[in-house]
Formats: structure tokens, C-alpha cells, sequence
């Protein structure tokens, strides 16, 4: 069975793992564009204020902060990320190399563990507009501007969360 | 097909490559099998230095998988010879100790290719790596091998001859935390306790393998899980182990008079909130600093077969931090470790090789592990970030 079969219930596990192997996969299908080289290494309050830049069309009164609040709050984060998984699992050849990602990852005994892993996918999903991989031209253009909407979606609902609570 | 030629263990030619980082420029004392010391100034500090904190900062796992592949190729067939003496000096050694310094720590240089056969010094030399000439010394005086006739010790072995029996008894554990491997895991660590006369088998769901000082231990211990390295503070990176019921080992301490009190042994940390686990698992991790207290081993071999077991960081007075240096304080007298990811397939491919060497045919461990490593890449050859991953540390015997 494909890990795209259980798509959108993942446990935690999973979608860490899944999140994780398609920000590496995107992070080298990306280099040479908008993305920054050190996109996978970013700390979660550099990748808030590039996204936050990336957002100002859809949200223009979103902050770092909120983003950055948005990328920290478990249950926000999981929207975003399956956001971001979604648009991905739409490209078929795409989604099976982020799987096979995914698979080598379960082989491996440890490593590194991406810490808000869903920031850099995020980051990597906007800034991407097109790739080469292997014979095929992938466009996101229309992808990002779907991700944009949920992720201005979650931090507007995070924000009025905040303000009922005040 | 024509029969092995034997050699004797006293025979073996070891050298001892120390490093030293100047000033200006890095430098190599190799001290050849006769004892003559040789000093190689190796390459500059400022060309040097930026490439090794590139290829630790990808060892500890950063940037994309593609760029972590160049860094290692580029690291293995090109600026990594610039880290060994030419290879004539080299070829005058069977085993080379090998004691870095300073953010040498952690390099694998046996993944460099090197010399006329195009073949990385893995696969030409057995190779062992010593924190410090001082624990080195003293994991070679423990060794329980080193027991046995070194002029009567004839590899490999074949019926009749007199090498000395491999270690008498092993202890094994395994576990998945993560996902749900732990049946696989505990066939790699069967692996390794079927070798050995006396079994010690931990279980999956009850492991708490901290070595304790004062009661009497397994020649061999492997464990198969999951590791974590801390960067920030190494002392927290550990084994990512399982217990159940509950939290802890219970000890026994005489505090007055002979009355015994009972004490919960508890984790010097809590189990890493990044990390994700299994469903039903209660996890708990064995740390660097708990290893620190209270805890030590005779064992002639420690296996950690996890990922980033030998990762580590300089400490004070070029220390090393790592699972795998702080076995060889407590007293192993050898440790295979992962310098970084390990990937669990290799794993179950290299493993019975090494074991095949070691305990069958008898070989001294740097040996067989430069056997075991050629063996595997003559059959599945691998990319460097895969296959060089195992290393050796301590005594090469």
C-alpha cells in the first residue's frame, strides 16, 4: 500500500516522516530558483518572515509571528502540511519519488529529525514554481496559490482563536 | 579455489597516524610498524578547516540528500587525500591506529580512495579510531584478547589451528521505537548472539541495558535501535531504548549497616518531544551522561548498530563526546559505531560478514573489518554516505 493511500490520516509518525522526505526532495528538485540553499536548515523564525513574504497577497496583514505561531501549533501545522502534501500527491511522479523518499527514510536507524519540518515544505512549495524532473516539466504555480489559501485560512482561524480568548 | 595464506597476529604491522592541527596548517606524526616517527605537514588551516566543518555539518545531518552525496563524493575521491601521508608510508602498516584532533574527531578517513588500486583505505588497511593515545593505551591493556599467544594466533582459521575461541558470551538487544521494525532489528542483533556459546537475550519491550558497575557482564554486547545525537548537548544524545511497565530500572544500594535501599535508576533526560514513536511504546533513551555514572563493561566488543552512535563533539582538553567514546571509558575494549545515518539494510548485509571474520576465521576486528567491508562492496556496491557509515574505535584486536 502506498503512505499516499492514507492520505489526509496520518499519525504523527508518518506525517513527519512524509513532510520530511518531501521538503528534501523539493529542496533538490529547487536548486537554482527562489529557494534558499539552506532552505531544510532554516530556523522556524527565518523560514516565518521569508513565508510571511510569500503570504502578503493572500494575507497582507499576517505577521512573522502569527506565522511562525501558526508553524509551531501542532494541530495548525498538520493543516499546513497536508496542504502542502496535497498539492504534491497531485503530481503522480512527484509523489512517488517523495514515497520512495519516504522508504529509504524508514530504513535508517535514527537521524536527524527535522524539527518543524513543516516550514521548510512550506517554504519550498511557494517559492517553487516550476522544476525538471527526470523528462517532465512539473509547474506549482497553481499549487502555491492553493497552499497560500489554506495557510492564510489557518493563521486567520488562529487569530481569531487568540482574540475570542483575550 | 586456492586456500588463504595465514598470518600470525604477531605479525600484523600497525601504525598510529596522530594528528595535529597547527597554527597554519594540519599535521600527521605517523609512527610506522618499527616505531620510527615520520611528521607529514598536510594541508592548509584556512583551505582545510571550511571543508571539514562543510562535511561534520553534513555528518550531523544537514542540507538535501543530493548535497550530501557531492560533499561525501567530493570528500572520499578528491579533498580527503590531502588528509593521509602518501600512501608509500602507508603501505609499510597492515592496521592503522588512527587519533585525530580537535574537529578531526568523527572524519571517516577510511572512506578516502587512495593510492594506485583506487581503493579506499577501508578496504587496503584495518583501521581503528582512538580518541586519545592515553585510551587507546587502555583499551588495549583490557582487551580479554590479548590473552592469548599472539605468535600462536594464526588467521584465518582453519580446522586444528590454535586461535583462540571468539568471545564466550553475548548479550543482545533490539527494539523499534519509531515504526514497526523490531522484528527485523532483532534478527540483526540474533545475528550477533548466535555466535556466541552464552546467550543473553534482553527482549523487545524490556530493555534497560545500562552496563552497572561491579556485576559481572557479556564479553559482547549489541544492541539494534534507533540513535539520537544531540548538537547542542551531546551528553543527551542516546539509544533510543523501550521499557514496560513503567519508567526506570530499579537498583539496590547499601546505604547503613548492610540495609539495603531501593532506588528508581532513572533517565538523565526525558525522551526527546521531537522525536515521534510507535503506538504503545513506551520509549526511554540510554544517554551519553548517564553512561558517565555508575556504569562499566569488560566487553571485548560493544555493536551499536544505530544511527550517529559515534557522533560526538570536542569537549575540553580534545575529548570526545559520543555513545561510542564514553563505551570505551567505561571499560570496552573495542565499539562499532555509525559515524552518521545508518541505513538499515547495510546493516543486516555487513553485519554477518564482519561476524564471519571476527568469530569464524578469527581475524583481528580491524582485519575483519576491512574484510567484511570489501566483501560488501565487491557484492552490493554502495554510495560512500552508505557503506561508510560503521567504524571502528578502540583496540584493532
Amino acid at each position: 500500500m502506498s503512505i499516499w493511500d492514507k492520505f489526509p490520516n496520518y499519525d504523527e509518525s508518518e506525517l513527519e516522516r512524509l513532510v520530511r522526505s518531501a521538503a528534501e526532495i523539493l529542496a533538490d528538485a529547487g536548486q537554482g530558483s527562489r529557494v534558499p540553499e539552506d532552505a531544510l536548515e532554516m530556523s522556524d523564525r527565518a523560514a516565518a518572515e521569508e513565508i510571511r513574504a510569500d503570504l502578503s497577497g493572500v494575507a497582507p496583514a499576517a505577521t512573522a509571528d502569527q506565522v511562525r505561531a501558526a508553524l509551531r501549533d501542532p494541530e495548525a501545522s498538520r493543516r499546513i502540511s497536508l496542504a502542502a502534501l496535497d498539492e504534491i500527491r497531485k503530481q503522480p511522479e512527484l509523489a512517488a519519488a517523495v514515497e520512495a523518499a519516504y522508504q529509504r527514510q524508514m530504513r535508517k536507524l535514527g537521524g536527524p529529525e527535522l524539527l518543524l519540518a513543516a516550514a521548510p515544505l512550506l517554504l519550498l512549495v511557494l517559492r517553487i514554481e516550476s522544476f525538471k524532473w527526470k523528462d517532465l516539466q512539473i509547474t506549482f504555480g497553481s499549487s502555491s496559490d492553493a497552499v497560500k489559501a489554506a495557510v492564510a485560512g489557518v493563521i486567520s482561524g488562529l487569530t481569531g482563536r487568540a482574540g475570542s480568548g483575550s | 579455489m586456492a586456500r588463504a595464506a595465514q598470518s600470525r597476529v604477531a605479525d600484523v604491522r600497525v601504525g598510529i597516524l596522530a594528528y595535529f592541527i597547527g597554527v597554519d596548517r594540519l599535521y600527521c606524526a605517523f609512527h610506522d610498524p618499527t616505531g620510527r616517527e615520520q611528521m607529514f605537514p598536510l594541508g592548509p588551516c584556512r583551505e582545510t578547516l571550511p571543508r571539514i566543518e562543510l562535511l561534520l555539518e553534513v555528518i550531523d545531518g544537514a542540507y538535501s540528500p543530493a548535497r550530501r552525496e557531492r560533499v561525501f563524493e567530493e570528500f572520499s575521491r578528491g579533498w580527503g587525500r590531502t588528509l593521509l601521508p602518501p600512501p608509500e608510508a602507508l603501505a609499510t602498516a597492515d592496521v592503522l591506529v588512527v587519533i585525530p584532533h580537535s574537529s578531526l574527531h568523527g572524519i571517516p578517513l577510511h572512506a578516502v580512495v587512495y593510492g594506485a588500486g583506487e581503493a579506499p583505505l577501508a578496504v587496503t588497511h584495518g583501521l581503528t579510531y582512538a580518541p586519545s593515545g592515553t585510551l587507546f593505551t587502555r583499551c588495549v591493556s583490557r582487551n580479554a584478547a590479548r590473552r592469548f599467544d599472539p605468535v600462536a594466533w594464526r588467521f584465518p582459521r582453519r580446522g586444528g589451528d590454535s586461535a583462540p575461541p571468539p568471545p564466550r558470551s553475548c548479550r543482545a538487544a533490539a527494539v523499534d521505537v519509531k515504526f514497526h521494525a523490531t522484528g527485523e532489528y532483532e534478527q540483526v542483533a540474533h545475528l550477533f548472539l548466535d555466535h556466541f556459546e552464552e546467550q543473553q537475550w534482553c527482549g523487545a519491550e524490556r530493555i534497560w541495558i545500562k552496563p552497572r558497575r561491579g556485576t559481572p557482564g557479556a564479553d559482547v554486547l549489541c544492541i539494534v535501535c534507533h540513535g539520537h545525537y544531540d548538537p547542542e548537548f551531546p551528553g543527551r544524545s542516546g539509544l533510543l531504548l523501550a521499557r514496560h511497565p513503567g519508567i526506570g530500572a530499579e537498583i539496590t544500594i547499601p546505604i547503613h549497616y548492610g540495609r539495603p535501599f531501593l532506588f528508581r535508576d532513572l533517565p538523565f533526560r526525558f525522551f526527546p518531544t521531537e522525536i515521534s514513536v510507535r503506538p504503545g511504546c513506551s520509549p526511554e533513551i540510554l544517554t551519553v551522561d548517564e553512561l558517565m555514572v555508575g556504569a562499566s563493561t569488560g566487553a571485548q566488543l560493544i555493536a551499536l548498530i544505530g544511527c550517529s552512535t559515534a557522533t560526538g563533539q570536542t569537549s575540553s582538553a580534545d575529548d570526545f563526546h559520543s555513545l561510542a567514546h564514553q563505551f570505551l571509558k567505561i571499560g570496552a575494549a573495542s565499539v562499532l559505531a555509525s559515524l552518521w545515518t545508518l541505513d538499515f539494510d547495510f546493516a543486516k548485509s555487513w553485519a554477518p560478514r564482519f561476524l564471519r571474520q571476527w568469530c569464524d576465521l578469527r581475524l583481528p576486528k580491524a582485519l575483519a573489518f576491512r574484510e567484511s567491508i570489501r566483501e560488501e562492496l565487491d557484492e552490493n556496491p554502495r554510495p560512500v554516505s552508505e557503506w561508510a557509515v560503521p567504524a571502528l574505535l578502540g583496540d584493532w584486536l
